[in-house]
């Protein structure tokens, strides 16, 4: 290349260069920006996902009781607050849950509180040993089975375990996802029976399939 | 003129091939889908990672599955039965991203992209080239050394 | 006696971060400073990360074999009834481990730069050694803090509960991770020399010839773990695909792709002069992508087929890749104009053109795979809406993306440098052309209806038959000989055509295998019988089966023509104890024709539910990869350029490529 011809094209290369650099620096500048946006990402946890029924009526599908004969639905409950937990005998925080369900269905009976424990991708057997083995609620907790996943389906189920509040009115006020607890139930049903409009809570992983 | 007779006959070869070919998938068109799988793959398997319900054998998958085979069956649209589903799951479970709202731009930023980059490569074609003769005697001697090396491997039989 | 073993691979650890980072000081002071720094204390220095990295390998291999579980590594990821090959494979199945290989890796490809810098005048190689140290620093760092393999447990138990189970159920566990690291780390000696080169403000060409084999080994290894990965998910994941653009998937593609498109423009750099700029862009590109792609399969950011579990190790890969992408750039920002090239190419219609046509189309693909794995992430950090893309979006950007590509395969390679006339075009391709045309209309003929499927053999044809046009022309006789002679003579230019050649018989059959497979699933009783594929499919019974580490439920389904058995199947459930979750592990009939895989839905004694799949051609796709491959190694398997060569002008063959 001769000294002329570079002279030449200087011109036309340095602005040529200026856009280059222009846009190197505005790749830095993106660099920066795409972390802050992941580094504000890091502690969430990518597998849980809000649930877009919460002001929505309840699905109202009729499912069969677990331990007896015939079938209910939803709508049978209409007028009184129901809490709806889907569990699996296979889901490890079911276990952990299971106790402040128990409990809470106790102390909130007189309140008029129904609870529906919806038994979802289980065997029947395994299902009932494990009522057996950690107890049962009272008269207002009741046991169903969900066959084929319809009901899970409704309400947009995860995994298990997972916890819709139905207010009066038979919409789904609420929703806890993993593993709830004594106080958080509490809270939760407090709120919907003082009409108010409940926080929905986010306790810890679900369990998404049955180890088989 | 023989070869000019050959090239001629190529092309016509080819044309006729290629229409033969064409005429042959557009009167094969008409083959039935299966509405509901093509449903199935644009659902996302709540349980699963990055999977659709077409995918997954899981238990939710295949629940989800036979939801759509029955309203698919009951001749609801497929706008319905996605949306049947959106309502339950949210956008979340729309795998396939649809062209509006919040997930426009991942449809539209590519084209974007694409016309930006052929833009660039355009103008970095079309600009002059560089005037000829800007070879020393010595690097246009080695240019042609190299060149008759190559030759014999370029040039036609 | 159980802390000796761990101590000695901490030591390994330390001593490597430690002489990574004297690496990393001596480094940019021989660059500045020649005379202050005596090469073979680099490479002594070099020696001792090389050390420090085995060591750390080969205490963990050894903590593993001995079953020593005060290692909190063996302990979270080892099992005494594992077999010897997946006791092995562990030191990798792990976060802290698979840290450990990627140290040890990056510490063999330090000393090969190494041994290429005989002197500190070299000081474009002093330069990139420290820049390999910094990198260095950074993953040593990683071990030695948030990912410790080496931490040692007070109470240690009697025995772990094992790998990931779908980590110990296939030979290919053993292969896929390795080269995938051997490629993913590889990119960092095309990386540094760029780093090396820009602080000297020194363009040219030398950064490109010198990193030339190690790219092209990087890029080798990363197609082949690519092809494993792929083949893996199909014979192990069961969900009868081979890939699902998954975010660990597309974190493998990403780097990929870009660094095809690097090994094709460096062609152009070398040849003409041009896309000086751009190979700067594309290598801090690729090396950006892998630390990104680390980043997105290891910190839980997004969900994917294997996450490791929740660590620490989130923030500093995320700062780690600012950092390179940041500090890349701001240098090419500020040192590139003098190594951008002034010249262009004369016309679109020449092989640089294609060059250009390819890189753009190469690039855009990255950006699609970018932007549709980060975009849930993105959208929800801005806005808090959940949303999803996955592979409906990616098919559809990456339908039209490949034939573009195939198109330039098939153009390309066979325009002419400069200027190409259409005459030239057409007497290089009328043939070609004309088989293709032959072959898609036979298709359709044949009652193929799929226009992907022929369009997609319409430009494999054409591309193939080129390329055999081109071995036939360019030979100097008929003979096999004088062929071997041709294609041993230009090694690059055609292990690049072999590899093309790959690529269009694996797009032939993802086309193929996408468009006329056949799925059914069927509950069988037992002693039941369907049809499927053209054969009765019976479940006869169902077996279990203790081994050591697992308890196998398998259903042996038999395949029977006429009448006659011809195949048993055993597709399986295995369950580990201490795993709450059983791993199906589907059966594959392979045959050049077809495969047929079947996987389990559901198991029980006297009933099964299987999921049947019938994927034309299958097979062929694992061939394509292995062209791709050998195509890779065929290009580095010629002979290696002397240093002092380099500085005399250019006088290779004008015609090798790639």
């Amino acid at each position: 290349m001769s000294t002329e011809t570079e002279a030449l094209l200087r011109p036309g290369r340095s602005r040529r260069w200026r856009v280059l650099r222009w846009g190197a620096l505005a790749v830095v500048v993106l660099a920066i920006g795409i972390g802050a946006v992941f580094g504000a990402r890091l502690g969430t946890d990518p597998t849980l996902v809000d649930s877009p029924l919460i002001g929505q009526p309840a699905p109202t599908r009729e499912v069969p009781y677990l331990e007896q004969p015939g079938a209910m639905s939803l709508a049978d409950l209409r007028g009184q607050v129901v809490v709806v937990n889907f569990w699996a005998s296979w889901c490890v925080p079911c276990r952990e849950e299971h106790p402040a369900l128990v409990a809470a269905a106790r102390d909130y009976r007189s309140a008029g509180v129904t609870f529906v424990g919806v038994n979802y991708q289980d065997g029947r057997d395994s299902a009932v040993g494990f009522l057996d083995e950690l107890g049962r609620g009272g008269p207002n907790y009741r046991y169903v089975t969900d066959p084929g996943s319809r009901l899970a389906l409704d309400f947009g189920v995860f995994g298990v375990p997972e916890t819709y509040f139905i207010d009066r009115q038979g919409r789904i006020a609420a929703k806890i996802t993993g593993a709830s607890s004594y106080p958080v139930l509490a809270r939760v049903l407090d709120a919907v029976l003082a009409g108010r409009q409940p926080r929905s809570e986010v306790t810890g992983p679900t369990q998404p399939a049955p180890g088989r | 003129m023989r070869s000019r007779a050959v090239n001629l006959g190529i092309v016509i070869i080819a044309m006729a091939l290629l229409a033969v070919t064409a005429v042959g998938l557009l009167i094969g068109r008409s083959g039935e889908t299966d509405r509901a799988y093509e449903l199935q793959q644009r659902l996302r398997c709540p349980v699963c990672t990055s999977v659709s319900i077409a995918e997954s054998q899981s238990d939710t998958a295949v629940a989800m599955r036979r939801v759509v085979e029955e309203q698919v069956a009951a001749g609801r649209s497929d706008k319905q039965i996605i949306e049947y589903f959106r309502a339950r799951y949210g956008d979340w479970v729309l795998i396939d991203p649809p062209a509006r709202g919040r997930t426009l731009l991942v449809w539209l930023l590519p084209a974007v992209v694409a016309l930006a980059g052929l833009a660039a490569v355009l103008a970095h074609a079309r600009r002059a080239p560089p005037p000829a003769g800007d070879l020393s005697p010595a690097d246009r001697a080695r240019v042609d050394a190299a060149l008759a090396r190559a030759r014999p491997a370029e040039e036609e039989p | 006696m159980t802390t000796a073993i761990p101590a000695a691979g901490w030591t390994g650890a330390l001593l490597g971060l430690a002489a990574s980072l004297v690496l990393a000081v001596l480094g940019f002071r021989a660059q500045r400073r020649p005379d202050a720094v005596h090469h073979r204390q680099l490479h002594r220095l070099v020696w001792l990360v090389l050390g420090g990295a085995a060591l750390s390998m080969l205490a963990l291999e050894v903590a593993l074999l001995t079953d020593n579980f005060a290692l909190a590594y063996v302990a979270e990821n080892h099992t005494r009834s594992s077999s010897l090959l997946f006791t092995i494979t562990t030191a990798w199945s792990g976060l802290g481990g698979s840290l450990v290989l990627w140290a040890l890796v990056l510490a063999g490809y330090t000393a090969v730069v190494a041994r290429q810098v005989r002197s500190t005048e070299d000081r474009l190689g002093t330069g990139a050694l420290a820049i390999m140290g910094i990198v260095g620093v950074f993953f040593f760092g990683l071990i030695t803090t948030v990912a410790n393999p080496f931490e040692i447990l007070a109470n240690p138990p009697a025995d772990g509960p094992g790998p990931n189970p779908l980590l110990r159920d296939h030979l290919l566990v053993a292969f896929h991770p390795p080269m995938l690291y051997l490629g993913y780390v590889g990119f960092t000696v095309p990386f540094a020399f760029a780093m090396s080169a820009l602080l000297l403000r020194r363009g040219g060409v030398e950064w490109l010839r010198r990193t030339r084999r190690a790219n092209l080994v990087a890029w080798s290894f990363l197609s082949g773990g690519l092809v494993l990965g792929a083949w893996w998910s199909y014979e192990v994941l069961g969900w009868g695909g081979y890939w699902a653009w998954d975010p660990v998937e597309n974190a493998a593609l990403l780097p990929w792709l870009v660094a095809t498109a690097f090994v094709h423009s460096s062609v152009v750099q070398v040849k003409r002069g041009m896309l000086q700029a751009w190979n700067f862009v594309l290598v801090i590109a690729t090396f950006a992508l892998t630390i990104f792609g680390t980043f997105l399969t290891r910190s839980a950011v997004t969900q994917s087929v294997h996450n490791f579990t929740q660590s620490g190790i989130g923030p500093p890969l995320l700062g780690f890749f600012v950092l390179v992408l940041g500090g890349g750039f701001t240098l090419f920002a500020l040192r590139g104009e003098r190594v951008a090239s002034l010249s262009r190419p004369e016309s679109l219609a020449s092989r640089e053109g294609a060059f250009l046509v390819n890189n753009l189309l190469l690039s855009l693909f990255a950006f699609v795979v970018l932007l549709g794995t980060t975009y849930p992430m993105l959208v929800e950090a801005v806005t808090g809406a959940q949303v999803s893309v996955g592979r409906p979006y990616f098919d559809r950007m990456a339908v039209p993306i490949a034939f573009g590509l195939l198109l330039a395969m098939g153009v390309g390679p066979f325009t002419p440098y400069r200027h190409a006339t259409a005459g030239v075009l057409w007497a290089r391709l009328r043939y070609p052309l004309l088989a293709a045309s032959a072959a898609a209309a036979a298709l359709v003929l044949a009652g193929v209806r799929s226009a992907g499927v022929v369009t997609v053999v319409f430009l494999a044809v054409a591309m193939a038959g080129a390329t055999v046009r081109q071995l036939a022309v360019g030979a100097p006789g008929r003979r096999p000989r004088d062929l071997l002679r041709l294609v041993t003579g230009q090694r690059a230019y055609w292990g690049g055509q072999l590899a093309h050649l790959g690529v269009a018989l694996v797009a032939v059959v993802i086309a193929v295998s996408g468009a006329m497979a056949d799925r059914a699933t069927v509950t069988l009783d037992r002693g039941e019988t369907t049809r499927f594929a053209g054969y009765s499919v019976t479940f006869e019974r169902s077996e279990q089966h203790r081994l050591p580490d697992r308890l196998v439920t398998d259903a042996h389904i038999v395949y029977r023509s006429g009448g006659k058995v011809v195949r048993v199947d055993e597709p399986r459930l295995n369950s580990f104890p201490g795993r709450p979750r059983a791993v199906g592990t589907p059966s594959v009939w392979t045959t050049p024709t077809r495969d047929i895989y079947v996987a389990l839905a559901d198991l029980q004694p006297e009933r099964v539910t299987l999921n049947l799949y019938r994927y034309p051609l299958m097979v062929w796709m694992w061939v394509g990869g292995l062209l791709v491959v050998a195509g890779g190694f065929w290009a580095l398997s010629g002979r290696i350029r002397r240093r002092d060569e380099s500085t005399v002008p250019a006088t290779e063959e004008v015609r090798s490529d790639a």
